[in-house]
């Protein structure tokens, strides 16, 4: 069997705060293959980003530490990597792009100083192959004058086009696998549709696998193979994007997928799923979305279910009851 | 660039002559007449009519104002009263040592201020960080009097490695500098520290270890620039109360400098030399902070292309 381009197993992240320590990351395990989009979705705060910073180890400066897990990439275990081989890495196979393109790049330096950085680094090019490459990327991600636009710095450019040289900076190494967490958030919603165009035009030229993090289900339906949605620091489904939408089966996808307003449809107020994320530092003994579950049983509230597969469908897994339940009442009748 | 330094050095201009008229105001603004103290208490009317004659006091005050500034444009400050030497050529050899005294101490406290600064950010709250505050907070509270007494008396009296006053050799400079220099430094590195601290939180610090870059790289290039941006403003500031400290650390090194110039002159009511050493120190100030004005450009492209 070859090896997953990445495979997340059990990773586990921890916040020191005052005495003790918040779990933010509980035992996350998914996989990605080659060329494929992953979406990792859930709420503010149900730990996605940690998930992508623990993955490039960019958790220096927070309390955060891995403390348990691994993430492999190609086979090798990252979280076991030298800090120097680690930097080999980063920006090299494994690119990842941010939230915020109005701050992610460095005000008092030249784009293109910026963009030749990891070129010149991990590819070995001179100054003028470096430069060369940098106005290449900058066509690339569709930036008008680009030879120009590499003398500029990043405050003579919008938001929009700070996103695209974030873009074409992640991608100047021909990474194999490319970490987006939340990159058309910060962006006006026409501006969202040309960058999320621009990266599934890229991915498939680059045959690149993708991590995409999202809030955003129309994002997901846009760009995603498959779907790990996140809740409290756990996988709580996992699906392909047409299994997904068609058929939800954790409450809190169900929710989700609920709170998008449709189209065709007349309503007078947006579905919301009522309540709060749990305080990591307060966290229910059982499920943990229990408390703002509809469907919440008396098990839910004593013991927190296992993430299974779900019967019927390849690469399904839910942590819910009720999809044990399903499962065992399927089984009965098969 | 070459626009916004234009525009910097003519908004100099104003201030210059706005400085210039405040100085000259100055012997019209002190108590008692200057005549009549050049005179002497013996002195006649007609003796102290005369010398205000003499000196253009008994012109209209716009009269003045222009004589005044025909004798400055042209190089002529005046005669002192104490002394009737020219004030230029009073000033000529005072100048350059407080000029190397204020430049040394700067430069050793920058560079090591932001030494300390940036190194204890880097190892916040860790051992070298704790190091660092260290200094920095007995850099600040130790008086520079003091300190200045103290190295006299380990390294002059004690061990005899450097002369304890006097500009005879470069030797001469090390301790005043260190005296002088002491504050500022620890100012800078706690300016620098929290700064720096501020700038390794911003998002694009987290880009540049996205990419893979070293850890030094990620703190020289990307961080330190943004930092110096708020450290030069601090170091500028600063900069102008090295000249209030150098009168003390003349007196304590008996260094011949314009700081003792300014106190002597003070003491015998020399006030042509004082109103010289006004124009000096404002005109210095000023030109600080031009200075940091063009160092903002320097550092940061958002004002230089705005």
């Amino acid at each position: 069997m070859t090896a997953h381009l990445l495979e997340v197993e059990g990773l586990k992240t921890e916040f020191k705060r005052g005495d003790g320590s918040i779990t933010a990351v509980a035992g996350v395990s998914f996989h990605i293959e080659k060329g494929e989009v992953l979406g990792l979705v859930g709420e503010s705060g149900c730990g996605k980003s940690v998930t992508s910073l623990s993955i490039m180890r960019l958790l220096k400066d927070t309390p955060g530490k891995i403390t348990g897990g691994a993430v492999r990439f190609e086979g090798t275990d990252l979280t076991k990597l030298s800090e120097r081989d680690m930097r080999r890495t980063r920006g090299n196979d494994l690119a990842m792009i941010f939230q915020e393109p109005m701050t992610s790049l460095n005000p008092v330096l030249r784009i293109g100083l910026q963009l030749m950085e990891p070129i010149r680094l991990h590819l070995g090019y001179d100054r003028k192959q470096a430069r060369a490459h940098a106005v290449h990327m900058l066509k690339l991600v569709g930036i008008p004058r680009a030879e120009e636009v590499v003398d500029d710095y990043p405050h003579q450019l919008s938001g929009g086009m700070r996103q695209r040289v974030m873009i074409a900076m992640a991608m100047s190494c021909h990474p194999k696998l490319l970490i987006a967490d939340e990159p058309t958030t910060a962006l006006d919603v026409t501006i969202q549709a040309q960058i999320l165009d621009l990266m599934k035009r890229l991915k498939e030229e680059q045959d690149m696998g993708m991590l995409l993090i999202t809030h955003d289900l129309g994002v997901v339906a846009e760009l995603c193979d498959r779907v790990v949605v996140m809740y409290a620091g756990r996988v709580v489904e996992e699906a392909s994007v047409r299994e997904l939408f068609a058929n939800p089966q954790h409450p809190y996808t169900k929710g989700l997928i609920q709170s998008v307003p449709k189209l065709r449809q007349k309503v007078r107020r947006l579905d919301s799923i009522k309540g709060n994320v749990p305080d990591l530092s307060q966290m229910p003994s059982g499920c943990k979305f229990a408390p703002r579950c509809q469907f919440v049983m008396d098990k839910c509230l004593a013991r927190e279910p296992d993430l299974i597969p779900v019967a019927g469908a390849s690469e399904r897994k839910s942590r819910c009851w009720l999809t044990q339940e399903e499962n065992a009442e399927g089984g009965e009748r098969a | 660039m070459g626009r916004y330094a234009l525009q910097r050095l003519i908004g100099v201009i104003p201030l210059l002559f706005i400085v210039s008229v405040l100085v000259f105001l100055f012997i019209h603004l002190i108590p008692g007449d200057p005549a009549r103290l050049i005179a002497g208490k013996e002195a006649t009317l007609e003796e102290i009519q005369g010398i205000q004659h003499q000196l253009g006091l008994d012109l209209p005050l716009w009269k003045q104002y222009f004589n005044y500034m025909g004798d400055l444009l042209s190089g002529n400050l005046g005669q002192s009263i104490r002394s009737g030497l020219p004030v230029t050529d009073m000033l000529a050899s005072r100048v350059m040592p407080t000029l190397w005294l204020t430049l040394l101490s700067m430069a050793w406290a920058l560079v090591i201020g932001l030494f300390i600064g940036v190194v204890s950010a880097v190892y916040r709250n860790r051992w070298p960080d704790y190091v660092g505050t260290l200094v920095a907070i007995s850099g600040m509270s130790i008086p520079g009097f003091w300190l200045g007494l103290v190295l006299i008396q380990v390294f002059s009296v004690q061990l005899g490695w450097v002369p304890t006053g006097g500009v005879d050799s470069w030797k001469s400079y090390i301790m005043p500098s260190l005296t002088l220099g002491a504050g500022i430094m620890s100012m800078l590195a706690r300016y620098s520290r929290s700064s720096m601290l501020e700038t390794m939180r911003e998002d694009y610090i987290r880009t540049g270890r996205a990419k893979g870059l070293r850890e030094t790289v990620v703190v020289g290039r990307h961080a330190l620039r943004n930092s110096l941006i708020q450290v030069v403003t601090v170091a500028g500031l600063q900069f102008g109360f090295l000249l209030g400290g150098s009168v003390m650390v003349e007196s304590v090194f008996s260094i011949p400098g314009i700081g003792r110039l300014l106190v002597d002159s003070i003491l015998y009511r020399d006030y042509t030399v004082i109103q010289a050493l006004l124009l000096i120190f404002a005109t210095q100030f000023i030109l600080i902070n031009l200075i940091v004005d063009l160092l903002y450009g320097v550092l940061n492209p958002k004002i230089r292309y705005s």
